[in-house]
């Protein structure tokens, strides 16, 4: 018995299976196990995806060993507005806050450097150069989330490409439009000096028409995509909600609130900005969590930025009532060692690392997983990439059985894995 | 039937999930790792007379292996004994044991039918053999001699493939590519007539020639060793751009690759005493990550995995991982500020400095208004004395990890330095580890250096590789031309590793001088056809627009030498008055406070856009890397924290730039070389011809003129800036063909 591709191979393996043991042997990719578990409405309208770059220290922010003081060193715990969570004393604004956040304190993978573990968050799978690049959460959220304001790009992010795997095998047009400076806006997009639109028009065709001998000759996916992304930003330069990238409009007394001189601040000032306006995903990165050296003195130097973006944003949605309907991630690549050095840093840790989330029906308080008493390994309710990731879809109500397929005849992929191995799955719990 | 068989027997041990494993990359490492040394070419006399580095060999050995029945193979039953067993393979103490994940896989492979796909046998790795002999094998370096054998071998790969090259590319086209590939920009409008206009036969080697000894080639090629060497202005060990300068200094004299490569990992001392040191200092917070990237960037190697696990797909564990960064972890980071400051009582010093700090905002400043500079001299002063200082020691500090999780060495072991593979020579008693790995690394014998570098330079000049990933080659017998590798790699080293030389080499052969290959179409032939189409990089795109705006842009590149004579005197005082007295003289001469300011402002302003007309300057002559905002990080400037993590990609952003930007101010503007060439022409076709010179290097056919007059006319005046803009705005100017 010969099959000729692997769909038939499969169907027959999957006929084999039903007949002698009378099981759907797809059960990792089939649908069903989402089926029972899609009770809740999907809340939440818009992702702000905050990024802590560098790898963020799990023991010192949220997931303090107190009790542990060879671990915990010199930082101090205070108490917060939920009974029993202890935070770290340099987040004194997000205390107040905390009972919005629900912490995931048992993520953890074995990509031990940035590069790596970065892709694996972004995508939920280790990298395979050279073999495929998988796209990033907010380009799955760009593919299949309906785009909620034709004005606006439905995926944007504060910050460079550098490093970011983006659309990865979708199309070009699913990666994020990057905001170099958030303070600066969406530059350019408005018309020279000089330039009115009909000579713009003008312009535009002789380009057009100076190029075709190259574009016939070179009609290659890489020049295609250039020629696409020119559409779309002409026609972005005619949308009536380009003032959403433009956070000088707001109060001062607003911008002051998330930090004039705070970067990280007034990126996630612009994220709310753009989620008002019907924006999919926002992407912010806080860099700098790299503490090799002096861990405790740059963590605290992180925090305070941290603490005034994050708390602002908080306060702001909630007062705009976007909250109910943005679901707030705080990622990171990895935690950090329970160990601290010689020069008092300490060094990556995979095993064990903390992330958030809040908004968007997220049972504020809530704590899932474990680390072991020094914080190296996650010990109860293991969580991956993919499973965070498949939460993320959950709540914005992507279906996890819609599958796409980068290459003719390959493997198919959905938001929450691929058919042909362990899917991600989403913590429903965290949600009411 | 047979397939039959095998699923119902995968049912019944419920393993139909699986995906099917490869025998290459999920059985042989094991193998290799644990029956190679008695059962393979290793040995004279195979053991049992049974080899496992042959399909056919294994096949053919009664019940070794039973297709879909491990449980009667003696393959996997041997090594399934139990710890201790007499007949367990291996036997214990001659090779490491098969871990449980292994018998595992072996168990599966043997399950799924044993297929063994197309593999027939076990090569070494050329890498593994003890002597290269690279070295002996000396080829002439005569430039048409080694640019024909290059053809030579692309030819055969084409005939093989039956395939054939591109057309030839003319002369607009090669100059165009030449000029990028090698100056980093366009050339000029004078540039490109006096080249299209000559006709002298040997018009293209005279221009590679004197383009490879102009200074551009030193920017250009500062940008390339910058995206790998992530080279970042305000990094520790950089003051005032020591490792920069540097790097250039290499590049415009020409060192030899082997060589600086050398020096930069044998470096000791502080900035101000070795600049070299920069490259070790880059990561002397993150050491574990400055190893890594060596490994790659050098020796083609990936192993951040066996950091913290042995390596899934390749034969690197996670204890060899440890045992080679024996070598560089002896280049130990210490803090010299105690040591040159103690006899100055250095504690005392900082307290004097925060007494300044403290009586400037009392309003009862020390020194009047000199005050705030004398103290941001001081301030600084002692920040950067007190940045570390390489020594390279003669410690042998690599021990296993806290957390070492297999059989073969406990956690905290104390491991002797050794490298992944081939030979070094051992350390003799309180010799120095890393200046041996730095022989051992740079020398001929040890292929993988030579192989990655000539891969490197062949992608950089032709757009492809012939190794898979740059920083992580794969082996030569499986590249699409094994044949031109072994002869690169010859000639490399021929050439002293001249890596100029060899480029000069590249660009002479036919191959370099066709018509360009469409990316898309490249990554699926077998051979080469020509460079491939490339969008400019985000420094030659900026470079480029700053050729269109700036007269004589190249004139400022050249030496820039650090001047470290106060971090001398400073280093040097005998005493606290002595120190005062050098710093108070320093910060009257320099008013940091002033060229602090200015510096802010600077990178503000640059951050917008990059228009600030005093910061149009070449990309190599900028802060690195740019500020967030400016034009360089738009078109995906590296953020130089990874190795090349450089992009381009298309984004809005780089559209609307393109459009909209103010920078398109400065090219139309009657100062810029474009308008300066324009205007000394007459007639509105000539005007029409220069432009098209020197924006895309070439002359317009007399269609595209016609086109462009009908345009661009505006009552009875042209609008050239029109036409500026337009070219601008085509696809042929991002590319390079």
């Amino acid at each position: 018995m010969r099959f000729n591709n692997e769909q038939t191979r499969r169907q027959f393996i999957q006929r084999q299976a039903r007949n002698l043991l009378g099981v759907s042997i797809l059960g990792a990719g089939s649908n069903n196990i989402f089926a029972k578990e899609i009770t809740k409405p999907a809340k939440a309208k818009s992702v702000i995806y905050l990024f802590m770059k560098g790898g963020m220290s799990h023991i010192d922010t949220f997931d303090m060993k107190l009790d542990n003081k060879e671990v915990q060193g010199p930082v101090k715990g205070i108490n917060t507005n939920v009974t029993g969570l202890k935070i770290t004393e340099h987040l004194p604004k997000l205390a107040k806050q905390m009972n919005k956040f629900a912490h995931i304190r048992s993520m953890h993978h074995t990509q031990g450097n940035h590069e790596p573990g970065t892709y694996y968050m972004y995508t939920g799978y280790p990298q395979e150069p050279g073999v495929i690049v998988h796209p990033c959460i907010g380009s799955w959220v760009s593919k299949q989330a309906d785009r909620l304001n034709p004005n606006l790009p439905i995926y944007v992010r504060s910050g460079s490409l550098a490093g970011h795997p983006a659309n990865g095998f979708f199309e070009v047009q699913h990666a994020p439009l990057p905001i170099s400076k958030p303070t600066e806006g969406l530059q350019n997009s408005k018309l020279g000096k000089d330039m009115s639109p009909e000579k713009f028009q003008k312009n535009l065709k002789l380009a057009a028409d100076l190029d075709r001998e190259f574009l016939a000759k070179y009609n290659s996916k890489q020049v295609r995509a250039y020629t696409d992304l020119y559409k779309d930003a002409i026609s972005m330069m005619s949308s009536k909600d380009l003032a959403a990238f433009n956070t000088k409009t707001e109060p001062l007394k607003v911008r002051e609130s998330y930090g004039l001189r705070n970067q990280f601040g007034q990126g996630c000032l612009l994220a709310r900005k753009l989620v008002e306006k019907g924006v999919r995903f926002v992407e912010v990165d806080l860099g700098g969590w790299d503490s090799h050296t002096e861990n405790h003195k740059q963590v605290a130097g992180q925090c305070k930025e941290l603490d005034q973006g994050l708390s602002a944003l908080m306060t702001d949605l909630e007062s705009k009532g976007l909250l109910d309907t943005t679901l707030v991630v705080v990622a990171t690549e990895f935690g950090r060692t329970p160990n601290i050095d010689e020069y008092a840093g300490r060094s990556h840790n995979p095993l064990g690392y903390t992330c958030l989330l809040a908004g968007a029906g997220v049972n504020g308080g809530a704590i899932y997983g474990k680390t072991d008493k020094n914080g190296k390994s996650t010990t109860t309710e293991p969580t991956t990439a993919l499973d965070f990731n498949a939460t993320i879809g959950w709540a914005l109500g992507i279906d996890p059985s819609h599958m796409e397929v980068p290459f003719p005849g390959g493997q198919k992929f959905s938001i929450s894995g691929k058919d042909t191995a362990k899917r991600g799955k989403p913590i429903t719990q965290l949600f009411s | 039937m047979k397939y039959l068989c095998v699923f119902v027997s995968l049912f019944s041990v419920s393993l139909f999930a699986a995906p099917p494993l490869n025998f290459e990359r999920d059985v042989l490492p094991s193998l290799e790792k644990s029956c190679f040394k008695c059962h393979s070419y290793k040995t004279k006399k195979p053991k049992a007379k049974l080899r496992v580095d042959r399909a056919e060999d294994m096949l053919k050995f009664e019940g070794f292996i039973v297709p879909g029945k491990p449980e009667k193979s003696s393959l996997f039953t041997l090594v399934d004994l139990p710890q201790g067993h007499d007949d367990i393979m291996p036997p214990t103490d001659k090779a490491p044991a098969f871990g449980e994940k292994e018998k595992a896989k072996l168990k599966l492979w043997i399950e799924q039918g044993a297929h063994f796909g197309d593999w027939k046998e076990f090569t070494p790795d050329e890498n593994k053999k003890v002597s290269s002999g690279l070295s002996s094998q000396k080829v002439k370096v005569d430039m048409d001699t080694a640019s024909s054998e290059i053809d030579k071998l692309v030819a055969q790969n084409l005939i093989k493939n039956k395939m054939k090259a591109n057309p030839a590319a003319d002369d607009a086209s090669y100059l165009r590519r030449i000029y990028l590939a090698i100056v980093g920009r366009i050339p000029t409008v004078q540039e490109t007539r006096s080249f299209l206009n000559s006709q002298n036969p040997d018009k293209r080697k005279i221009l590679v020639e004197t383009l490879q000894n102009s200074e551009g080639y030193v920017s250009n090629m500062f940008n390339y060793w910058a995206n790998i060497l992530r080279v970042q202005s305000n990094q520790e060990g950089n003051i005032q751009g020591a490792w920069i300068q540097y790097l250039k200094k290499s590049l415009r004299e020409n060192t030899p690759y082997d060589k600086w490569v050398k020096e930069m990992v044998t470096a000791e001392g502080a900035t101000w005493q070795n600049p070299a040191i920069g490259f070790l200092r880059r990561d002397s917070r993150n050491r574990l990550a400055g190893y890594e990237a060596l490994t790659g960037v050098f020796l083609g190697k990936q192993i951040g995995c066996a950091q913290c696990h042995d390596h899934p797909y390749d034969t690197t564990t996670r204890r060899d991982y440890f045992e080679m960064y024996g070598y560089y972890a002896s280049a130990h980071p210490y803090f010299p500020q105690e040591r040159t400051l103690n006899k100055l009582n250095g504690r005392a010093i900082n307290k004097e400095i925060s007494e300044l700090h403290s009586s400037m905002r009392l309003k009862k400043a020390k020194y009047g208004k000199d005050t705030r500079d004398i103290w941001l001299t001081g301030y600084l002063t002692i920040k950067k004395l007190g940045q570390r200082i390489t020594s390279q020691t003669n410690s042998r500090m690599s021990k296993l990890p806290k957390d070492y999780q297999y059989d073969d060495g406990k956690p905290g072991k104390h491991l002797e330095p050794d490298v992944l593979f081939g030979e070094i020579r051992p350390l003799k008693k309180d010799e120095k580890p890393m200046l041996v790995f730095g022989e051992w690394l740079t020398s001929p014998e040890n292929l993988k250096f030579t192989y990655v570098i000539v891969n490197r330079l062949w992608h950089r000049t032709m757009g492809a590789s012939l190794l898979g990933q740059l920083s992580n080659i794969k082996e030569v017998k499986n590249s699409l031309n094994p044949e031109l590798v072994d002869y690169l790699a010859k000639l490399m080293v021929s050439l002293d590793y001249d890596t100029k030389a060899f480029e000069r080499i590249i660009f002479n052969s036919k191959i370099y001088q066709r018509m360009a290959t469409k990316e898309d179409t490249a990554t699926k032939q077998k051979a080469f056809t020509g460079p491939v189409l490339r969008r400019m990089t985000a420094e030659q795109l900026w470079d480029s627009a700053m050729t269109l705006v700036k007269v004589d842009l190249d004139a400022n590149l050249g030496p820039k030498t650090p001047d470290f004579s106060f971090y001398n005197d400073v280093m040097n005082a005998a005493s606290r008055e002595e120190f005062w007295s050098i710093v108070i003289a320093h910060a009257k001469e320099t008013r940091p406070s002033k060229n602090r300011h200015k510096m802010n402002m600077m990178v503000r302003k640059l951050a917008e856009s990059g228009v600030d007309p005093s910061q149009f300057k070449r990309a190599s002559e900028i802060k690195q890397p740019a500020p967030a905002g400016h034009f360089l990080k738009q078109f995906g400037q590296a953020d130089r924290e990874t190795v090349e993590d450089q992009w381009i990609n298309p984004t809005i952003p780089q559209s609307l730039t393109l459009l909209n930007g103010k920078l398109f101010d400065f090219i139309k503007k009657d100062t810029s070389t474009v308008s300066i060439a324009m205007a000394k022409e007459t007639t509105p076709e000539k005007k029409i011809e220069t432009i098209y010179e020197a924006i895309l290097s070439k002359r317009p056919s007399q269609g595209d003129v016609q086109k462009t007059l009908a345009s661009i006319k505006e009552g009875n005046q042209y609008d050239y800036s029109a036409l500026m803009w337009a070219l601008l705005n085509t696809k042929q100017f991002l590319f390079i063909k």
